[in-house]
């Protein structure tokens, strides 16, 4: 074939303005390799015409070929052009690496750029910043020393005996005291905890002081839409849940079922859940007779081989998993029963105790379609000569998605430390598999069952004891001689088993002293995966799983931003039934008030003149900074659809405000039991999702309104005629209060939807006086605006 | 401060009235990938025809049309003799005033003699003058030509994945129609 010939000519191409060929010398050098390298790239190279024209006939087949020839060059070109501009490191590094103080201290850039960045900064004559010298006088010396010999003698793991924390404190019938992370900061942790990971968050995200932990509210960069990417698409996002009460109920098996019983009302009580096989999830409530729910737990038995006759005696444990901020109703709750359980006459149970492990185990959660390869992947099991369970383990965790995983499911798994194997580099992605395929997912249950099968699921998991957690941390240096021991002897047996072809497994290299860090991987009722960790080994989990494998990190912000989008209720903002809910309302109320009253008059909406136009007098319905239930279940409101005799009984012998909304936890029970339950569901409160027919998003405050039934077809309207704007003189107007329903809890525009959505609490009675549970259709309106919009609510 | 913007036009030659195809036929070595009507050398002449593409040509047949769409440049037309071609046409059309104009920025940045398809980039304020001197150009080289241009954007980028989607239409027309 005819050689190419480069495009443009040497006419089209001159400079503009005839400068001068330079003298070489070794910068012009520099400069005419870059010329040319520059020309090379902005250069499209073409087949002259020769090729597929002969003797008057028109070669189909070259004709073709010249044609992809001449594709080739042009996707070449453009990606030539593309990677000649001329970028600099910081340009490269991703967003989330980037820091203001690497402009001119080459540390702060991750390392893999260092040296392409040293080189950008010498020609570009930036000042960097020097490396700090020491000063080298007598003191300084004997400091050096002294320091270097405290090194030395911490090298030797005697050292490490006597100093480092096997395991964590746990109260036993007592509240634990609570455990102190880094000393050197032990004063900032006087009166509060901080996580196992509290850190390395702070370096990346803006932390916030609740229920008694420093937790991260939301990383720096934002990140509303990468959260949704990674919790739908991707990697997945990576949160530290160690804030959660764990307490371990231990003793007979007859004692703890009945406990069990009574604060799940029985729901926790089923043969799975007793064999535990699976954890429980749902709402858990305290002794008295109402049915208010303190709030939701995972509630999980250890596992024994079968439920027989002679059970009733044996000792046993079970998990109980709860939201910090109703903690302390649960304790009292449980350690209450226990009391009870010890000392009654009949058949008492002595030895039956409450272990409070809120800094004993730690936990981390991962939501994310791939979020199980990213666990298979930086985690190994510790099993030894197990080929079975490895293969069930790689198969399942090949699938990625924690939603193919039966709800419930748990997992007792022993891991190597995570710094003594080999992760996968950081720049292989986890590659997708098609979790839509439907016989992939069957072989997924099969192989699941098989792991929980092989793995002895029936045999309990080392977490539940102390002594089983008590693990020691070795220093990172130690660890990482491990595994570079490992890779060593890896290497050397696959060299050896070079002809054969079993394909040596890394996990099946175990060294004698190697680790199993005990671990409980529990599927969660939202779609995530909560892996339970000894507290020491927290930090280490978290920091293998965030870094490799693109998943992200997390705060309070964007867990609540996931449950969100699934439609699910958060605790404890989508609980206002609870009294850890309550407490939630009246501290964002106090927080919005305070921000409303410290902006200047002009630059805030005054509720006081908002006009409805419908009729009204002035004014923004009930507190505008809250959702305000006293309002909304005011007894005068209510008093007209119940006989005045019976709801003036029932506020005298109601314990609390009898203006406090409690939770409806069963729907299903309260429709069919309405009668029976009438008084009691005068405060009665349901959890609905949200969903907007048109445009508008709810925001949390927002008020619901019931359609009247003169304006229903007015309202349907809007769903066929478009064009009726809220700005036009069709568009239908607020209903009074009377109709006020409800409030929205949590909400906002769902990038899963692709419309506003959102958690919220309707009143029973209130909807009940309008129009029924059959009628879905609802007004929403924002706090502050004079616009309501359509929406439908759906209860949970 | 202001950017310098240009626009970049894609333009296509044509040769309306050559003489030189006489018959379309596939190479000897890969006769299976080809259409079957191309199997047969029964195509007739085109000698004498006028082959525009929409021009009343009884018996070729679509499939021809679109082989002769953009055929291979005849021997005169290559990168330098179509840029003569051009710089003389707006010399001609537009005198010295608008040839001057454009000057400094235009330039010819890619022609294929294979496929008879070129990119010239232009400043954004004049690319019109350079549109049209294209479109009044007939001749290049002697041979009488029709240019017309696919596609103008404000970046290579975009010329060339339309180069591209255009040839990716033909190939896979050619080869995939069996």
């Amino acid at each position: 074939m005819v050689p190419p010939t480069a495009g443009p000519s040497k006419s089209a191409n001159q400079p503009l303005h005839g400068t001068k060929r330079p003298a070489s010398d070794a910068n012009n050098d520099r400069d005419e390799i870059k010329r040319v390298k520059m020309m090379n790239a902005r250069t499209i190279l073409s087949q002259p015409s020769e090729s597929s024209l002969k003797q008057g006939q028109l070669d189909v087949g070259a004709f073709v070929s010249s044609r992809k020839y001449e594709i080739q060059q042009l996707s070449d070109s453009m990606r030539k052009s593309k990677a000649i501009q001329k970028q600099q490191t910081f340009q490269v590094v991703p967003r989330s690496l980037r820091r203001r103080a690497a402009s001119h201290h080459i540390r702060f850039l991750p390392p893999r750029f260092r040296e392409q960045a040293q080189q950008e900064y010498k020609d570009s004559g930036i000042q960097l910043t020097p490396k700090k010298r020491r000063r080298i006088t007598r003191l300084h010396l004997r400091r050096d020393t002294a320091l270097k010999l405290k090194y030395f003698a911490r090298r030797r793991k005697a050292y490490h005996c006597d100093r480092k924390r096997s395991t964590y404190p746990v109260g036993i019938n007592e509240l634990a005291t609570k455990v102190i992370m880094e000393r050197k900061f032990k004063k900032r942790q006087k009166d509060k905890t901080w996580l196992p990971t509290h850190l390395w968050h702070a370096k990346r995200a803006h932390m916030i002081n609740k229920w008694g932990y420093v937790i991260p509210s939301h990383p720096n960069e934002k990140c509303f839409r990468p959260t949704h990417r990674a919790s739908q698409n991707g990697s997945g996002i990576v949160f530290d849940t160690s804030y959660y009460a764990t307490m371990i109920l231990q003793g007979q098996h007859d004692s703890l079922h009945m406990a069990v019983n009574i604060i799940s009302r029985s729901k926790a009580c089923g043969k799975t859940y007793l064999l535990g096989d699976r954890a429980f999830e749902g709402p858990i409530y305290n002794d008295s007779n109402n049915d208010c729910a303190i709030g939701e737990a995972v509630i999980y038995f250890e596992p024994t081989a079968e439920l027989g006759d002679g059970l009733a005696n044996k000792c046993r444990r079970v998990l109980i998993r709860v939201h910090p901020a109703a903690f302390d109703e649960t304790w009292k709750t449980l350690r209450a029963l226990v009391t009870e359980t010890r000392e009654r006459e009949l058949d008492p149970d002595p030895d039956m105790e409450l272990q409070d492990c809120r800094f004993a185990i730690g936990s981390i959660d991962i939501f994310g379609p791939k979020s199980l390869k990213v666990v298979g992947h930086n985690l190994r099991l510790n099993l030894e000569k197990d080929v079975t369970v490895h293969q069930a383990w790689s198969m399942a965790t090949a699938a990625g998605d924690p939603k193919l995983i039966p709800l419930g499911a748990v997992f007792p798994l022993g891991f190597f430390d995570p710094r003594t194997i080999s992760t996968p580099s950081r720049d292989r992605k986890v590659a997708t598999w098609e979790s839509r395929d439907v016989s992939k997912q069957s072989l997924i249950c099969k192989s699941l069952n098989e792991m929980a099968r092989h793995l002895g699921s029936r045999a309990p998991s080392p977490l539940f004891t102390t002594q089983g957690r008590s693990i020691r941390v070795e220093h990172a240096k130690i660890a990482h001689g491990r595994l570079k021991q490992r890779r060593a002897a890896n290497s050397k047996a696959v060299d050896a088993k070079k002809s054969s072809q079993i394909l040596l497994k890394k996990e099946t290299l175990v060294f004698n002293d190697d680790v199993s860090i005990p671990a409980i991987m529990i599927r969660r009722a939202n779609g995530a995966i909560s892996l339970l960790l000894p507290w020491q080994w927290v930090a280490i989990f978290f920091k293998k799983l965030v870094l490799p494998a693109y998943t992200i990190y997390g705060g309070l912000q964007q867990y609540h931003q996931i449950l969100c989008e699934r439609m699910l209720p958060y605790f404890p903002d989508d609980f206002p039934g609870t009294p850890a809910g309550q407490v939630e309302e009246r501290e964002k109320m106090t927080q919005r008030e305070k921000e409303w009253k410290s902006r200047p008059r002009s630059k805030k909406i005054i509720y006081d003149a908002l006009d409805l136009r419908n009729g009204e007098k002035k004014g923004e319905v009930g507190n505008p900074f809250a959702c305000d239930w006293r309002y909304l279940l005011e007894a005068d409101a209510i008093a007209g659809y119940y006989p005045p005799n019976e709801s003036a009984n029932q506020q005298d012998s109601s314990s609390t405000g009898s203006n406090a909304p409690w939770m409806i936890t069963d729907m299903a029970r309260a429709l069919s039991e309405r009668n029976k339950l009438r008084q009691n569901l005068m405060a009665a409160v349901f959890t609905v999702q949200i969903i907007m027919i048109g445009r508008g998003a709810p925001r949390p405050s927002a008020r619901i309104y019931g359609i009247p039934v003169r304006d229903r077809s007015k309202w349907m309207q809007l769903k066929r005629n478009r064009k009726i704007v809220p700005g036009s003189s069709e568009y239908p107007v607020c209903p009074k209060r009377d109709y006020l329903i409800g409030f929205v809890t949590s909400g906002g525009f769902n990038l899963k939807e692709g419309k506003g959505s959102g958690i919220a609490s309707l009143s029973w009675a209130k909807v009940e006086q309008n129009g029924g549970f059959n009628y879905r259709y609802c007004i929403v309106r924002d706090v502050g605006e004079r616009i309501g919009r359509l929406a439908l609510y759906k209860p949970l | 401060m202001v950017r310098f913007k240009s626009r970049y036009i894609l333009f296509t030659v044509h040769y309306p009235v050559l003489t030189d195809i006489d018959k379309i036929c596939p190479s000897d070595d890969s006769a299976s990938n080809y259409p079957a009507r191309f199997q047969d050398k029964k195509a007739p002449s085109l000698s004498d025809r006028n082959i525009l593409p929409g021009g009343k040509e009884g018996n070729l047949g679509k499939e021809m049309r679109t082989l002769l769409h953009k055929r291979p440049a005849p021997d005169g037309v290559t990168l330098n003799a179509v840029n003569t071609a051009f710089r003389d046409a707006l010399n001609r059309n537009f005198g010295d005033l608008g040839a001057g104009l454009v000057r400094a920025s235009v330039s010819l940045k890619y022609f294929s003699p294979a496929t008879s398809t070129g990119i010239i980039r232009v400043s954004r304020d004049h690319y019109r003058i350079v549109w049209a001197a294209l479109t009044l150009l007939n001749e290049i080289a002697g041979v009488k030509v029709v240019i017309t241009v696919d596609h103008v954007s404000g970046t290579m980028r975009k010329c060339e994945k339309v180069a591209i989607s255009k040839n990716i239409k033909v190939v896979r027309e050619l080869s995939g129609d069996l």
